[in-house]
């Protein structure tokens, strides 16, 4: 019964929205928007959410969350525009789709590659917004039960998995960018005792740095020296002249899809790990149960599924943390979280108790996102295309003015600004020196989190770290952190090594640790 | 990437990270109260304000000292002591673009922003940055930068001396009609520089449209759609005010 009336009311709140021209209109107009952020190497989901984000905080908080999930889903669908008909990814989610997306369309099959992007994108978001619908509850009545040794566990857990899943050299740089985030969230006076910390005597920065400029900074600055600096050029589109649902091959692939779409709620769940890390690891699983693994990367409809219900499904898999726990699954989802604080809703566990009816609207919103998305990537996909012969030159600048004027409205203090900028600097050397940056921006948003939450623990147990072994999910969290550690360390690699060799008989030692 | 490129500049990163730790760590003793009573609460150390940021600066010394160690041993050290034997190396075209970047987002924001009209100031932005790089040519962006570096340094050399306060009070909008000059003399020289060549003419005029297009639209966007009251409201946005409230 219980069941029946949360679907009742469910499709209530999907009619109710749907049935509102304004919010029809936005989540249109923010679809394409997001499809053309996405094409358009350079331009990615986070900043298209991060930049719009500014643009919605005069209008109600549905109306504000129709318009920033219609751009994280078009946006993350759109990187295969770019993927599919130049062979350079619009976003870093859409790079795998590439390996098997433009040899489909150097064979003259590039609307078939975007009628399979379109229709497993879609796929992918409706199976997210499903576990989003049918876990965020569950999630949600499990978090009530959390102390705050709980809630300093789970934002160090997050920093830390941040940091080792999206290293692109060592595992420790991305550690060490998620403690760089962490000391910028405790500029400001603490939320204890009101006491300055790292103020240096400015009365502007007393309130702490604001988290949207800094993410805007920290995605927007970077991307905009990258693409200018590198000369970035984007080759002639393969032409196409219509997208169809391509239902048979989807329905050929199920298995395929349906795999995709786990990895990718699954890795969505995961705090800060993202869409990219969904789509490689959809890809190298697809390719890996495939019957034919020799085709991939030349034209495999299979890779293209693989990926896109992949990057897709993470996306309500990045929302459920985010609503239930306070604790963003995606760098889209970090901005999405900076947009609800500006709407005072505040995720966590708390959500469900003072804002009942939101993970409903969340998940009914996703619903409608998908199909907008699904609607015009089939419809607009001719049009859409015509982006990517804008050159950089030309639209980099205006992103960013679109970056400053976005972080100057927030709070309208021209201090943001003077720190946006050199966050943005600061990210920039970082990621060309393999720093990732997602670790930073969840240590920025984290960071309060942990640390007011440690010190209230210790508060209520009077310094004693006891509880944290008394407490199962403290104790399962607090492992997982000590092993991610111990897994760097010289010594667990010798010992893993000599237990795989006692076990398996001699092995050569690959990583010559031994 | 170079793998030993890379490890060189872990090399540096990692020295930076040790130090940043100790000044953190520092820093935190110093001035944050640990046992002591501050605004008549007395702390005890697990709730200290100090606690959190010691646990982070001793990471960053962690991290920072691990990341040496594996430079070292990768060979990055050597290559920076290396290279810091060889002198005169010349800075590549890419440096030279970084700086082209750098400087209209440093003009813009800690210059022109909190000083001279938003409208003005985002037209200029955008011209300068289009024109420094939709040119392709890297003697165009050299010269350009140049042109521009001189002009900002004058402005800044105004503005520290605190000029545009007098002469404003004066003479309303006086500094945002020097800096439009300023932005007509540096379209003149785009000009001189594309003159006889039609495909940098044609980007020249693409250029002037998308920048007075995009700041017609966004700034009139925030100004009267979403009610931001913006940094500087000088001459450019009085005229819209004034065009703005005659068709209410």
């Amino acid at each position: 019964m219980f069941i029946i009336e949360q679907i009742i009311n469910f499709y209530q709140t999907v009619f109710h929205l749907a049935f509102n021209l304004e919010n029809m209109i936005l989540l249109f107009a923010a679809t394409i928007l997001g499809i053309i952020f996405g094409a358009l190497p350079g331009l990615t989901a986070t900043l298209g959410v991060g930049l719009l984000t500014t643009l919605t905080y005069g209008i109600n908080t549905n109306t504000a969350m129709i318009t920033l999930l219609g751009m994280y889903v078009g946006a993350i669908y759109g990187g295969s525009y770019g993927s599919i008909c130049v062979n350079i990814p619009g976003t870093a989610a859409a790079a795998a789709t590439a390996l098997d997306g433009y040899p489909l369309a150097c064979k003259g099959e590039a609307g078939r590659a975007l009628g399979l992007t379109t229709t497993a994108s879609f796929i992918g978001t409706m199976v997210g917004m499903f576990f989003l619908a049918t876990t965020a509850p569950l999630i949600s009545s499990i978090a009530l039960q959390f102390t705050s040794y709980e809630f300093f566990l789970l934002a160090f857990f997050g920093i830390m998995i941040s940091g080792g899943l999206t290293g692109q050299d060592l595992v420790y740089k991305g550690w060490i960018a998620g403690f760089i985030g962490l000391f910028l969230a405790i500029a400001g006076r603490d939320n204890l005792q009101s006491f300055p910390r790292f103020t240096f005597g400015f009365s502007e920065l007393d309130g702490g740095l604001e988290v949207v400029p800094v993410l805007i900074g920290a995605f927007g600055i970077p991307q905009i020296i990258q693409v200018i600096r590198d000369q970035f050029s984007i080759a002639e589109a393969k032409k196409f002249h219509r997208v169809f649902p391509e239902w048979k091959i989807i329905g050929k692939h199920i298995t395929t899809i349906i795999r995709s779409a786990l990895i990718g709620v699954g890795i969505g769940a995961v705090p800060g790990i993202g869409e990219d890390v969904a789509a490689w690891v959809s890809y190298g699983a697809a390719k890996k149960a495939s019957k034919h693994p020799e085709i991939f990367g030349k034209g495999a409809y299979e890779g293209v599924i693989a990926c896109e219900t992949g990057n897709n499904a993470c996306i309500g898999g990045a929302i459920i943390p985010l609503l239930t726990l306070g604790v963003p699954g995606s760098p889209p989802a970090a901005m999405l979280l900076g947009a609800l604080m500006i709407h005072n809703v505040t995720p966590g566990p708390m959500l469900s108790i003072e804002h009942p009816q939101f993970i409903t609207q969340m998940t009914a919103i996703l619903l409608l996102a998908s199909f907008a998305m699904f609607v015009c990537g089939i419809l607009l996909a001719t049009q859409v295309v015509k982006v990517l012969r804008i050159p950089p030159p030309l639209f980099m600048p205006i992103v960013l003015v679109l970056c400053v004027i976005g972080s100057y409205a927030l709070g309208t203090k021209v201090v943001n600004l003077y720190l946006m900028v050199p966050i943005g600097i600061l990210a920039y050397f970082m990621q060309s020196m393999s720093y990732p940056i997602a670790p930073l921006v969840i240590g920025v948003i984290l960071g309060p989190m942990a640390d007011e939450n440690l010190r209230r623990a210790l508060m209520v147990s009077q310094g004693s770290l006891w509880p944290i072994f008394t407490r199962p999910v403290a104790l399962i969290l607090f492992i997982l952190i000590v092993w991610m550690f111990a897994s760097q360390m010289l010594f667990y690699r010798r010992f893993a090594h000599w237990v795989k060799s006692r076990l398996f008989g001699r092995q050569k030692d690959p990583a010559g640790v031994v | 990437m170079e793998k030993i490129e890379l490890r060189k500049k872990d090399f540096v990163t990692s020295i930076i990270l040790v130090i940043f730790g100790i000044w953190m760590l520092v820093y935190t003793v110093f001035t944050m109260p640990m046992k002591d009573s501050f605004s008549g609460v007395i702390n005890v150390w697990y709730v200290s304000p100090a606690l959190f940021p010691l646990g982070i600066g001793s990471f960053l010394i962690l991290g920072g000292w691990v990341l040496m160690a594996r430079a070292v041993r990768d060979g990055g050290a050597k290559r920076f002591f290396e290279d810091l034997s060889t002198r005169g190396k010349e800075s590549s075209g890419k440096t030279f673009r970084l700086f082209g970047i750098l400087l209209p987002i440093f003009a813009y924001v800690y210059l022109n922003i909190p000083r001279i009209d938003f409208f003005l100031s985002t037209i200029f932005c955008l011209v300068v940055f289009m024109t420094f790089f939709y040119f392709d040519d890297s003697m165009i962006l050299k010269k350009l930068f140049r042109f521009y570096l001189i002009g900002c340094l004058f402005f800044v050399f105004l503005f520290s001396v605190g000029v545009h306060r007098k002469i404003n009070g004066i003479f309303p909008y006086f500094m945002d009609i020097l800096v439009f000059l300023f932005l007509l003399a540096y379209i003149f020289y785009c000009a001189v520089l594309i003159r006889g060549d039609q495909v940098q003419k044609k980007k020249m005029k693409l250029t002037l449209i998308t920048s007075v297009i995009t700041s017609l639209f966004l700034i009139p966007a925030f100004k009267f759609l979403l009610l931001v009251p913006l940094p500087v409201e000088g001459g450019f946005i009085e005229i819209m005010n004034i065009i703005r409230y005659a068709f209410r």
